[in-house]
């Protein structure tokens, strides 16, 4: 069989083997899954040392390490059987100190709530940005920080009224993206990146910076600005469906900001379907292919920049209201990279995929940090406390979600919406 | 269906301008210039890759540009469509001065390029990568984009006439396929007809030949052809004697970046100087059979600098 797919090559040359890349990914997983990710990974590390196996079957000259991939496929078995015990002893008896419905509820909790929303639309933005027209932008938290400052300082410190100050906060993106744009997307698409990470650090550190403290709230940040838009709240109790449950301020929130999710995919759908979401598209593959054609590169740039950047503005906006207070420590690279990781789950170029991600990327963070927390706590953890302890099993949770990404990147490359085709074609 | 496909060009009924009374030799003034350019210099360190004294293209004829590798003919390209810089020198497209003319602006004035090394949308459709070409397009600007009952009708005239061209052009089964999944050939195929999507009146091809499979290279000869006699001006560059002598009116020859010799077909493949300069060592080797392997070596070393433009980008504030 082997001989019939590989190239005929002229003399049996003396190609050295190599690894199969899967066998490798088995034996990580395999480590991973018994460790770090509480049997999370391991039905992957089963699955990835069987396939391995089979390519070094049919391709005994190229490929080695059938040890790897045995060792990560006996691990996978071992890990999967340790998650199906802790689901089933967690779910269905007490002798767990672990309460699996709650990790689940917690987790879901999460996944359709407030935070989730504020990634949504960042990831939105950045969909626009580096999804459809390939512009790197690593500022997204920037974007937010403007926004939501825009609100805050508007009404704090310069007393604007409410509204006013909400319009403040959806123009200062442009401004932002604008200021950034005309210097920097004329050049390649590095300068974009670094001018972008290093704006957004600017800012908050200028948000936070004891110098303007009386304008600008410095690290404490600014509050009481909020108080239209909880007046305007309808609900006044908690919603409980059983499966999620809201405060009454939450269950506002959650009601505006998935509101605002849904009219930002509008517009990112009928946007991308039109010709001019075909100019952006283009542009990702080859400005110059595009400029030969006749269309401003720059400008079409400049304009997915801007609007990608109000998106960003308006997750900071929404995060401000939700939460009644700006500080800056909201609004680090971290966020721009949490963004970038919900897209990159969901599935770039794809119109839900940044919403689809950002849920997903909440539902694991919070619920591996409910379920680690519970697993570590109390007089007799069930994860004992030289392997990992309560504090760091926040830690943790954010490793397990990396390596969760790196699963991703191996299994589905294009995130859960994106279309394989497009990534299986070669740049020739 | 055709009235509105088929541009509408004045010079079409015009006879063809005659240039076989014309002087051969280098810089030689047209009767009816659509392209004129003087002392156009670019230099790479202390290479001049292209130093030409005075160039014109004229309009209705098919031109075309060989020489060796390396002798500049893609450097040309890339200087008269806006896509690099000259150190010095100034040309116009009919009479419209395009110094410092952004390439998108170029190409809008009817002056269309395609690359050597093409430049398909990879992971576009067949069809989309085609709808592009398209100029003046309603649904490009950000305003009317969300609102299709304002483009609609014009991208279905768009992709009528899209249609008709990829099945000119043989590629029309190919159609929904991505544009990245097309061979070599296919894909100069596709550039050539998207480039015919912006509806030129100069379309600028860089080697149109290259890696196509001789079958369709004799329906592609006669393609040239036509957009000739639909009064559109071509200028190419081609390494295939066989195809130069069959198409085109004029030959301009470059050797190591300047014009070193001008005339019709079978003036200028007589002309000893062009013997020397173009074949060098090959003196006794047809021109079609030249080594192919040193030829695919230097294609990819020409990969680095395909783009001067990007290369370039911080070398230019550097007098
Ligand atoms: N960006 C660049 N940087 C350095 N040298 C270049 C660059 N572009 C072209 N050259 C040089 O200029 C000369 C002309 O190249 P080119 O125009 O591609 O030739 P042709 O298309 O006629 O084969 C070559 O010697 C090439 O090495
Ligand atoms: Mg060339």
């Amino acid at each position: 069989m082997s001989a019939t797919t590989r190239e005929p090559s002229a003399a049996p040359t003396l190609r050295p083997k190599r690894t199969h890349p899967a066998a490798i990914a088995s034996a990580v997983l395999g480590v991973a899954g018994l460790t770090l990710t509480a049997g999370i990974a391991s039905p992957f590390a089963f699955w990835k040392g069987r396939q391995a196996l089979a390519a070094i079957e049919a391709d005994p000259d190229d490929y080695e390490g059938r040890n790897l991939a045995n060792l990560g496929r006996v691990l996978g078995v071992l890990g999967t059987v340790l998650l199906l015990t802790w689901l089933v002893l967690g779910l269905f008896t007490d002798t767990l100190p672990v309460d699996i419905a709650r990790v689940f509820k917690t987790a879901l909790n999460q996944a359709l709530g407030p935070n989730a929303i504020v990634f949504a639309l960042a990831a939105i933005g950045l969909n626009v940005h580096f999804g459809y027209t390939g512009l790197l932008n690593f500022g997204q938290a920037g974007f937010m920080a403007v926004g939501a400052y825009g609100l805050a300082v508007s009404v704090v410190t310069f007393d604007i009224s409410f509204w006013a100050a909400v319009g403040i906060s959806l123009l200062a993106p442009i401004v932002l993206a604008i200021l950034l744009g005309v210097p920097t997307l004329r050049l390649r698409a590095d300068y974009l990146a670094i001018a972008t990470i290093a704006t957004a650090e600017i800012l908050r550190l200028t948000f936070g910076s004891v110098e303007m403290s009386d304008t600008l709230g410095g690290s404490n940040g600014l509050t009481g600005y909020a108080s239209t838009y909880q007046q305007l709240n309808p609900f006044d109790s908690r919603l409980d469906l059983g499966f999620v449950a809201f405060s009454a301020r939450d269950t506002w929130s959650v009601l505006v900001g998935w509101s605002m999710v849904a009219i930002c995919l509008l517009i990112v759908w009928a946007l991308m379907r039109s010709p001019w979401g075909r100019v952006l598209r283009s542009i990702r593959e080859d400005e110059d292919a595009v400029r030969s054609l006749g269309k401003n590169v720059f400008a079409y740039k400049m304009q997915a920049l801007v609007l990608g950047g109000m998106f960003g503005g308006l997750a900071g906006l929404f995060l401000a209201l939700k939460q009644a207070s700006v500080v800056p420590t909201d609004y680090s690279t971290n966020v721009t990279f949490f963004a970038y990781t919900a897209l990159l789950i969901g599935g770039a170029a794809r119109v839900f995929g940044p919403v689809v991600g950002a849920m997903i990327f909440w539902f694991l963070i919070s619920g591996l940090g409910s379920f680690l927390g519970q697993a570590t706590s109390g007089i007799d953890p069930l994860v004992p406390t030289w392997i990992m302890d309560n504090t760091q099993s926040s830690l943790v949770r954010f490793i397990a979600t990396g390596l969760g990404l790196m699963l991703l990147m191996i299994f589905r490359p294009q995130g859960i919406f994106g279309d394989r085709r497009e990534i299986a074609i070669d740049e020739r | 269906m055709s009235a509105d496909t088929e541009p509408n060009r004045p010079s079409a009924a015009a006879p063809r301008p005659d240039l076989s009374g014309l002087e051969a030799r280098p810089g030689v003034p047209k009767p009816d210039p659509i392209v004129k350019g003087d002392g156009i210099r670019r230099t790479f360190g202390g290479l001049a890759a292209v130093d030409v004294e005075h160039i014109e293209i004229q309009r209705g004829v098919i031109t075309a540009l060989i020489g060796p590798n390396g002798a500049g003919k893609t450097t040309l390209f890339n200087l008269l469509t806006g896509f690099d810089m000259p150190d010095s020198g100034e040309w116009s497209f009919n009479g419209t001065s395009l110094q410092r003319v952004a390439p998108y602006k170029v190409a809008r004035l009817g002056m269309v390029r395609t690359f050597q090394l093409t430049k398909v949308l990879a992971k576009l459709t067949v069809i989309e990568n085609m709808r592009l070409g398209a100029t003046g397009q309603r649904g490009e600007k950000f305003w009317s984009a969300a609102l299709p009952f304002l483009w609609r009708s014009q991208e279905e005239a768009n992709t009528r006439r899209a249609d008709d061209l990829l099945a000119r052009f043989k590629l029309d089964a190919k159609r929904e396929d991505f544009a990245g999944s097309l061979s070599g050939g296919q894909r100069k195929l596709l550039e050539m007809a998207r480039a015919l999507m912006v509806d030129p009146e100069l379309i600028m091809l860089d080697e149109p030949m290259a890696g196509v499979n001789p079958a369709l290279k004799q329906s592609l000869l006669g393609h040239v052809k036509s957009l000739r006699d639909e009064g559109r001006t071509v200028l190419f560059v081609e390494h295939d004697m066989d195809m130069v002598r069959d198409i085109s009116d004029w030959v301009i020859v470059m050797a190591q970046g300047q014009i070193v010799a001008e005339g019709t077909p079978s003036e200028v493949m007589s002309n000893p100087a062009v013997i020397d300069a173009y074949l060098g060592a090959h003196h006794d080797t047809d021109l079609t059979e030249l080594d192919e392997h040193e030829i695919d070596s230097e294609a990819e070393a020409e990969l680095a600098h395909e783009t001067p433009r990007k290369a370039d980008k911080h070398r230019k504030d550097v007098p």
